[in-house]
Order: structure tokens, then C-alpha cells, then sequence
């Protein structure tokens, strides 16, 4: 059995585990991907020339990390069990589907986030990505989606990611914000107290500038057009409620279109372990976006929180100096989470975007659900993402509603006029992966502490 | 056979970053790897989608219901829609899959397969 | 586009004829039967339709896993009532007359099966030995060392949640109502002790002549309030979900084994392997049966268990991936009969409960044998086997 399992490699992981680490606990991460870093300090494929940084990269503070903790790269967590004083993760290698046992005296679940993806006629050509999409093929892959490319949806996420794509040598056509001008003059005014954001906001800002990329706020991508792939993007201007406003639209050729409205937590663990008993068990611990979505810096600042917590839960004493540093940390959380709530206010995306969908428009991509299958269930009563799940299948294909559920959800929530925390999401997810019958069905041996993995 | 690509992506839509910044693993020898019988190659380490990309490929899945072309979305293995046939593999996640040499990659028809007993 | 209207929501009656308590595939069968009929009808719901155990099954219409006698008997009158309903129906609930196909392992579980089946067919249902080549070019994926099968070609399957939402369709048609959200706390009753109304979260609702108890797993509980306890008790099972495949297997293929788990009041914890396919082109991997409340977290040893199993059956599907996974809970009586008709101890209350995995097969002449005895019509199926007194004194466990 491990001391402490962080699963998720990301900021908040990799802080956790460094914090842990640093109070004497013996730490192990598990994650998905071949190389720590999570979405946000994404590294370079294995194998790729030295010398050239992508845009992030490991920050210097984690680069002892691999050597001080042990990395279990490339293993999903399909179940997350607790019983007694030990937390059992199933794991499912990604490359080849085996499956392995971990078992830990506690956990830290750092899972991170989703992109939120709201759906328009055409969302579902080639070429139409999620911002992250691009954002992962370029820092991880030195690779473009296309040479004309739009970036649209709402967010603090979308600078960065039209930044990244005109340094790496694509033509970013423009940058198109739902969040009308106004509301983007309040956040750049909350900025003034976080210079380090508005530092990085700034430089964003100046990369695109000196490309002339134009910033469209106050509209979206409201359709895409092509033949077997994405050609042509629709932009609209788009009111506070992201209803489109009648005229004005603008058509322009494309080879691929990023969206995203921001992210949502990554909640099928955490339900897995909640849901027994109606409570975290003793032992485990969130950080990151799991908590709420905050963005890096809130998510390695409880990161570290939760590290240290786990440690003293695993009776690791801190010293007077590292509780000063924790009581430090805890202001700093509580600054950057006041932007991040800032932010979450501004860029929240109001229901106008079912208007933007045609009948035949598909939500679930997985399954082909058009949004007429969803507004038909909902005018006969239909109020929950699980009730508009069992008689649509929206929702239960390969992606178990990841990519579809938050949009079902702000759709059944915008239709029916009910809150979206009544309307419900589909994350109680018991499977969180899917792995082969045959790896499954047997009780697979738990990972040998030091011996290789891959 | 036909070469045409299940996309019509053919030499369009991107490219390399070139960058400052990006990493890349050019100059270096390529893996080698079919795709629907072609032969293409791509950057050691690769993703199954970003060496797709790489030869100018967006569409690598055909839907189960209208047999409508698919490829890369979430890019970080959570939606499933990049879904590829690797190695005889059905259904893999091609952004998450990584790309060796030898590799045979076949476009998906979005469904599992039982294993041969 | 945006709907035109808000979603469709009923408001709880100040009163109704009858009363319906469950809006699963029993209540709402119960509900569309009663209401075509000219009853004024509510079906009364605390969470809405197919919320409880209709959505958790996997929605089989079953006549080969009945023993002989009265259960046989109401099930081959249930499955003729389902494919009565139509053409015009079947393809909007996924109505498949797929077939079950029950596997014996051993010669012993082979002779055990034969001996069943000769007395199922003695009663009318169809069902025929197969062994050898002829089982393989039916199920050429069939693990080669099982000793033989008998194929019911007329064991069917539909999706529930569709079959509901086109019963409560119907319901609203003929004027009834399905009220969601409201849970029933309590009975108000008259000066005779007669029930008179019930009161749930969202009012009360005062009942004409019947109340009905349809509460599924959850109907134990409501007879205690109704003022007649019956012992029905959840008895938990686990569905697994795989991918989207190429076909395994067109039918229902069970292993000879689930009888005995599904007959068997001991059986608790057991697994037996259950594999089908869906329309929808996903697999459903069953069965669990366990007492353990309504605990909604799945078991990994019984999902690990259920996959086994599966494999041991068709061991092709070792490479098909497991995506979903659920549970949910048969409402499940000590004889493993459904709880059907009158009760002498509160004489408005007729319950259509107790069916444990059956409840969708057994909605129609469930729903049938229940407006007979609110309509006072002659009883067109007979439910003498299934009457609460031989429970007199048994309590839910």
C-alpha cells in the first residue's frame, strides 16, 4: 500500500504531491497522460527535439518533482473505493487497456477539468475543436489544426490559447468573445490587483496585437459550414444572454475553429467516494478544479493546501516555518480565488445559445441526438439530464455525456426555466473509464512500488 | 485504391507550428505507419491524431448512425470522438494513443469489436 | 428553435377516482388501462416517470425464466397483451421479439433445464432443445464447451423509459394526470376507517374508489401508510453496459443457473450471467441479485463477477469494453410472485407490486387484471395466486 496517491498530474496535483513530499510522505501521482503537467504545464511528446520550450513547459519548481515522488504516467483511475483506512483506485493502462490495483492510506484527487462545449449547427465537423484541443496538439505535439484559424467561445482561457496558435505559426482570423465590452472592461478593472495576471493578460494581448488579430467581443461562432470538413465560420453578435442579434452576420473562410466557454470540473471520482456514504471519506482530499473552477494558480495553491493535509491526516507533523507558509498560502488562495469568482461572473455563458441551434443540430455527439429530441422530452415534462438522458440517449454513448452532459444541462435548464443544480448533471459515472470486459472481470495485482510500469 | 481521405482534408487546413516556440521533433528520423493502407509518416512521440494531422488528415471516424466524418475535438482523451482503429484495436482514443513504428491505423466505425476467442 | 411551451407539468387534483402510487412501468400501464376506460385518473409519483426501477432493468417481456403454474400462466398473458400493443408502438418503444436462449453448462444443469422446459411447453409456451451445430450456427459465439440450450423465440425486450414515456402520453390523452414531485406521507381516513385521501409533498390529493399501490421497491413502505403492510423488500441487481458492438449475440442469452437465482429466496448475492444486445447497439450484462436496502453504490466484486460470467459465456467479449455501470432495485416479495388485487385490510387499496425483475413483462396483464377490479368489470386474468393474504403476518425484510 502507498502513503499518499495524488491522482492528477496537473498544477494542483503536482503541487500537492510537491508539498507532501516536502513533509516527508511517500508520494506517488497517477495520471492519464505520458508526462506530468496536466493541460496547463503541458510538456512536449516524449521523444521530441531538445532545446525548443513550448509555450508552458514544467515550471523550474517542479522540475526535482519526477525524481523526489514516483510518477505513474499513462494509468486512468476507472473506480475510486474507500474502505476502512485505505482508498483503492482501479487503474486501466491508457496505451494498452491492462489493468492494475493502487492502494493508498490517502488520496488527493486532482482531476481537473473539462472544456465546457455548447453546441451550434456545424459543431461537429473536422476541424471544429475545443480551444484545449488546439491548445494540447500545439505545446504537446508542435502541431497546428489548421493555418486559418478562428477562436471563439467566452473566457480568460481563449487569450492565451489564440496567443500560443499565432507564435506557432498559425493565422489566428480572430478572437471572438461572447462577453460584451462593458463586462470585459470590469475584469481587466479587477485585475489591477493581481499583477502577474494582468502581466500575462498584457502579453496576450501584445502577441495578438502585433499580428492584428482582431478581438470580436460581444459575439460568437454561431454556425460552422463545409463539405466533410469545417470551411466557413458564422460570427453574430450576441446580446448579455448570448441570444444572437438579428443581422450583422459574418461569414468567414476557415480551416479550423477552436471553442470553449470555459470548464467544468471533472466530478465522476469524487462522486464515486461520496456516494456510499454521502461524504469524502477520511483520507481524501480535492484540489484544483475539482473544487471549483479557479484556473492554475488557485488550483497549485490547494494543491499544496491539500498536500500538507493529507500529510498531517498521515501524521506528518509540520514544522512551526511550514505552518507560517500555510497560513501564507491560505491568504494567497482566498486573493486569487476572489479573481477566479470574478471571472467565473464574467464569463458565465447565459442560455441565448439554444437559440443559435437549428432542429437538427446535434448535442450528443456520440449518439446523434438532436436538440429537437431534447426540446420534445422537456415540453412532456422531462426536467432532469437523467430523465432527458433515458428517452433520448443524450448522453450515453462513448463519452457518457462528458462532452454533451453540461450541455444538456444548460439547455434542459434554459428550455424548462428550472436552475441547472435541479435539472441535475450525468457525472455519477461508477465506471469513469472504459476499459475491456476481460480487464474487469479479473482482481488485478496492485503496482509494484519501484518496479517499472510501461 | 482510392487516396482520397475520409475528410477530403487532402494537403489543407495544417502544417507544422514553426514557431519560436513550439516543440517539435523535426530533423529527426519519422516513424513510419499506415493509414486506410497508405503509407505516411510522422514525429517520433507522436499522438495517433497529431501524426492524422501532421499528413493533413481531420477525419479519421465515420459516425455509427449517419456515417458522418469525425476526428479531434476535446484533444485530452475526454470526449471520445477522435475515436480510431489502431493495431487492429477498434475504438481507441487517437489523441491519447501513442504512435510507433509499423503502426497500422484504420479509420473507425465508432463501434467495439469481441475479442477473438 | 426553443420549445414553445415550458415542459408539461400536472398539478396534483383535489381529487381523482383513482389514485395511482408510482409512475413506473406498472403505475403508468395501470394508469393508460385505466384512463382509456373513461376513469378519471392521477398517477402520483414523489420523484416523476421511470425514475425508480423501470430505468434500471433492461426492460425484458420473459416467459422462459417462469416456472409452471400461475407465474407461467400470467406471464404468457402479459407477453400476448405486449404484442397486441402494435406496430405503430413497437418501433417507438424498441420492441424486439429477439428471442431468449437459455444455456445449460453441465449435463446436470442440461437435464435440470430439459425436465423445465418439457413442462413449460406442456402449458403453451414455446421453446426448443438445441445442441451441437445447430446451437453454434445460432450463437457462433457461444463458448463451444456449454451442453445444450433451449431457444423461447418468444421472449422480447423494450426500452422502459420510452414504453413509460408513451404511457403517460396516453394517460394525458384520455384526461388523466401524472404528477411528479409528490411524495405520499400519509393516509387521511374516514370515520369508518375508510381511506379518504392522501397527502403528499405537493398536497392532498382525495381518493374517489382506489388507490394503488405501484410503488415498485418502495411499495412495502407505502402499504405500511396505506394501513395494509406487505412484505416487499428491494432486492438489488446490477446492469453493466458495454461499448457499441458488432453483434455477439441477437438474442437474450442467459445461463440455466439465473433460474435458480431468480426462483430461489436464498440466492442472495448470486450471479448468474445474463448477455444481450440493445437497439441502440450497446450490450447489457447482467445479473446480480442481493439484499442490501437501497444501496446505490455498485459492487465492484459483483460488477467483476457479472463480467466473468459474461465471458465465460461468450468469451469474445473479454475485448469489448465495459462503459457504463448501474444498479437497481426489484421490488421483491418472499416467493418471488408479484402482490396483485384487493386487500381485505383496507378495501379501496388494490396493489400491482412485487413483480422483482418481471415488472415490465407483467405491466400489461398486471395493468388488465387491476382496471377489471376497479371498473367492476369480470375478471379477465386471473390473479387468485398473487393476493396478499398469503402474506397475513410476514413483514418486509
Amino acid at each position: 500500500m502507498r502513503e499518499l496517491v495524488v491522482v492528477g498530474g496537473g498544477p494542483a496535483g503536482m503541487a500537492a504531491a510537491a508539498a507532501a513530499a516536502r513533509l516527508g510522505v511517500d508520494v506517488t501521482i497517477v495520471d492519464a497522460a505520458e508526462r506530468l503537467g496536466g493541460q496547463y504545464y503541458r510538456q512536449p511528446r516524449v521523444g521530441a527535439a531538445p532545446g525548443r520550450r513550448a509555450a508552458h513547459g514544467l515550471p523550474a519548481r517542479y522540475s526535482r518533482l519526477e525524481a523526489e515522488v514516483e510518477v505513474l504516467a499513462g494509468w486512468g483511475v476507472w473506480r475510486a473505493e474507500a474502505e476502512g483506512r485505505q482508498v483503492t483506485l482501479q487503474l486501466v493502462s491508457q496505451q494498452d487497456e491492462r489493468p492494475a490495483r493502487l492502494s493508498a492510506a490517502a488520496v488527493v484527487l486532482a482531476p481537473g477539468a473539462t472544456e465546457l462545449a455548447l453546441p451550434f449547427p456545424g459543431w461537429d465537423l473536422p476541424g471544429v475543436t475545443t480551444a484545449g484541443a488546439a491548445q494540447a496538439l500545439l505545446k504537446g505535439q508542435g502541431q497546428l489544426l489548421g493555418r486559418r484559424v478562428l477562436v471563439g467561445g467566452s473566457g480568460p482561457f481563449l487569450l492565451p490559447v489564440a496567443a500560443a496558435l499565432a507564435r506557432g505559426g498559425a493565422t489566428v482570423v480572430a478572437v471572438v468573445e461572447a462577453a460584451p465590452p462593458r463586462r470585459l472592461a470590469g475584469v481587466a478593472a479587477s485585475l489591477a490587483g493581481h499583477p502577474g495576471t494582468l502581466a500575462q493578460a498584457l502579453g496576450y494581448l501584445g502577441t495578438l496585437a502585433r499580428r492584428r488579430v482582431p478581438l470580436l467581443p460581444g459575439s460568437a461562432v454561431v454556425a460552422c459550414e463545409g463539405e466533410g470538413r469545417v470551411e466557413r465560420a458564422v460570427i453574430a453578435e450576441v446580446d448579455q444572454g448570448l441570444s444572437a442579434r438579428a443581422g450583422g452576420r459574418r461569414l468567414v473562410p476557415v480551416d479550423a475553429v477552436c471553442v470553449s466557454f470555459g470548464f467544468v470540473p471533472r466530478l465522476e471520482l469524487v462522486r464515486q467516494l461520496v456516494e456510499p456514504k454521502g461524504e469524502l471519506p477520511a483520507g481524501v482530499f480535492l484540489a484544483g478544479e475539482v473544487t471549483g473552477v479557479g484556473g492554475a494558480k488557485v488550483a497549485e495553491h490547494e494543491g499544496a493546501l491539500a498536500g500538507a493535509a493529507a500529510a498531517a491526516h498521515l501524521g506528518h507533523r509540520p514544522s512551526r516555518r511550514e505552518e507560517r507558509a500555510a497560513r501564507l498560502l491560505r491568504l494567497r488562495l482566498r486573493h486569487a480565488e476572489r479573481l477566479a469568482a470574478t471571472l467565473r461572473r464574467a464569463f458565465a455563458p447565459g442560455g441565448g445559445w439554444t437559440g443559435w441551434l437549428e432542429p437538427e443540430t446535434l448535442v450528443c455527439r456520440c449518439e446523434d441526438v438532436p436538440f429537437s429530441a431534447l426540446a420534445e422530452a422537456v415540453a412532456e415534462g422531462a426536467t432532469t439530464a437523467r430523465a432527458v438522458r433515458g428517452v433520448t440517449r443524450c448522453g450515453m454513448g462513448y463519452c457518457q455525456g462528458r462532452t454533451c452532459g453540461p450541455a444538456l444541462q444548460l439547455a434542459i435548464a434554459s428550455l424548462s426555466g428550472a436552475d441547472p443544480e435541479e435539472v441535475g448533471d450525468l457525472q455519477s459515472r461508477p465506471v469513469a473509464l472504459p476499459l475491456p470486459l476481460g480487464a474487469v472481470a479479473v482482481e488485478p495485482p496492485e503496482l509494484a512500488p519501484g518496479a517499472p510500469h510501461r | 485504391m482510392s487516396a482520397r481521405r475520409p475528410g477530403g482534408a487532402a494537403g489543407r487546413g495544417s502544417g507544422n507550428a514553426s514557431g519560436e516556440e513550439a516543440g517539435g521533433g523535426e530533423g529527426r528520423a519519422r516513424v513510419e505507419f499506415s493509414f486506410d493502407g497508405r503509407v505516411l509518416s510522422a514525429p517520433p512521440g507522436s499522438t495517433v491524431a497529431a501524426a492524422l494531422c501532421a499528413n493533413g488528415v481531420q477525419a479519421w471516424r465515420r459516425t455509427r448512425g449517419r456515417g458522418e466524418p469525425r476526428g479531434l475535438f476535446c484533444g485530452i482523451g475526454a470526449c471520445f470522438d477522435c475515436l480510431v482503429e489502431h493495431n487492429g484495436r477498434p475504438a481507441v482514443r487517437a489523441c491519447v494513443t501513442l504512435l510507433h513504428d509499423g503502426d497500422r491505423v484504420a479509420t473507425s466505425s465508432s463501434t467495439g469489436r469481441p475479442s477473438r476467442a | 428553435m426553443s420549445a414553445a411551451t415550458g415542459p408539461r407539468t400536472d398539478d396534483l387534483p383535489a381529487s381523482a377516482q383513482v389514485v395511482i402510487v408510482g409512475a413506473g412501468i406498472i403505475g403508468c400501464f395501470v394508469g393508460a388501462e385505466l384512463a382509456r376506460a373513461g376513469a378519471e385518473v392521477c398517477v402520483v409519483d414523489r420523484a416523476g416517470p421511470a425514475a425508480g426501477s423501470s430505468s434500471s432493468g433492461e426492460g425484458n417481456l420473459l416467459a422462459s425464466d417462469k416456472l409452471p403454474g400461475p407465474d407461467l400462466a400470467f406471464a404468457l398473458e402479459s407477453l400476448s397483451r405486449w404484442r397486441r400493443l402494435g406496430e405503430e408502438l413497437f418501433a417507438r418503444i424498441e420492441y424486439r421479439e429477439k428471442g431468449g436462449l437459455v444455456v445449460a453448462r453441465t449435463e446436470q444443469d442440461w437435464q435440470a433445464l430439459s425436465e423445465l422446459a418439457e413442462r413449460q411447453r406442456r402449458q403453451g409456451l414455446e421453446a426448443r432443445p438445441l445442441e451441437g451445430e445447430e446451437l453454434w450456427a445460432l450463437e457462433p459465439l457461444l463458448d463451444r464447451s456449454v451442453r445444450g440450450a433451449y431457444f423461447y423465440p418468444g421472449d422480447a425486450q423494450v426500452q422502459p423509459m420510452l414504453a413509460v414515456r408513451a404511457l403517460v402520453a396516453a394517460i394525458r390523452r384520455h384526461g388523466g394526470r401524472v404528477v411528479a414531485g409528490a411524495e405520499v406521507r400519509a393516509a387521511e381516513r374516514g370515520r369508518g376507517g375508510e381511506l379518504t385521501a392522501l397527502l403528499t409533498t405537493r398536497g392532498r390529493v382525495a381518493v374517489g374508489t382506489h388507490v394503488v399501490n405501484a410503488a415498485g421497491a418502495w411499495a412495502g413502505a407505502l402499504s405500511g401508510l396505506l394501513g395494509c403492510p406487505i412484505p416487499v423488500s428491494p432486492r438489488r441487481g446490477h446492469v453493466l453496459v458495454t461499448e457499441p458492438v458488432g453483434s455477439v449475440t441477437e438474442h437474450k442469452v442467459y445461463e440455466s443457473g439465473y433460474l435458480g437465482s431468480v426462483h430461489d429466496g436464498d440466492g442472495e448475492g448470486s450471479v448468474s450471467a445474463v448477455v444481450e444486445s440493445t437497439a441502440a447497439g450497446t450490450m447489457l450484462l447482467g445479473s446480480s441479485r442481493e439484499f442490501v436496502g437501497f444501496e446505490r453504490s455498485p459492487s465492484l466484486p459483483v460488477m467483476r463477477a457479472i463480467a466473468a460470467r459474461a465471458i465465460a459465456l461468450f468469451p469474445g467479449l473479454a475485448g469489448v469494453r465495459l462503459m457504463r455501470g448501474y444498479v437497481g432495485f426489484r421490488p421483491a416479495t418472499p416467493d418471488r410472485l408479484p402482490v396483485l388485487g384487493a386487500d381485505e385490510r383496507a378495501p379501496s387499496v388494490l396493489h400491482a407490486t412485487g413483480h422483482e425483475g418481471a415488472g415490465v413483462g407483467l405491466a400489461p396483464a398486471t395493468a388488465a387484471a387491476i382496471a377489471d377490479l376497479v371498473l367492476g368489470r369480470a375478471p379477465g386474468v386471473d390473479v387468485g395466486a398473487f393476493s396478499a393474504a398469503r402474506f397475513a403476518g410476514q413483514a418486509a425484510r
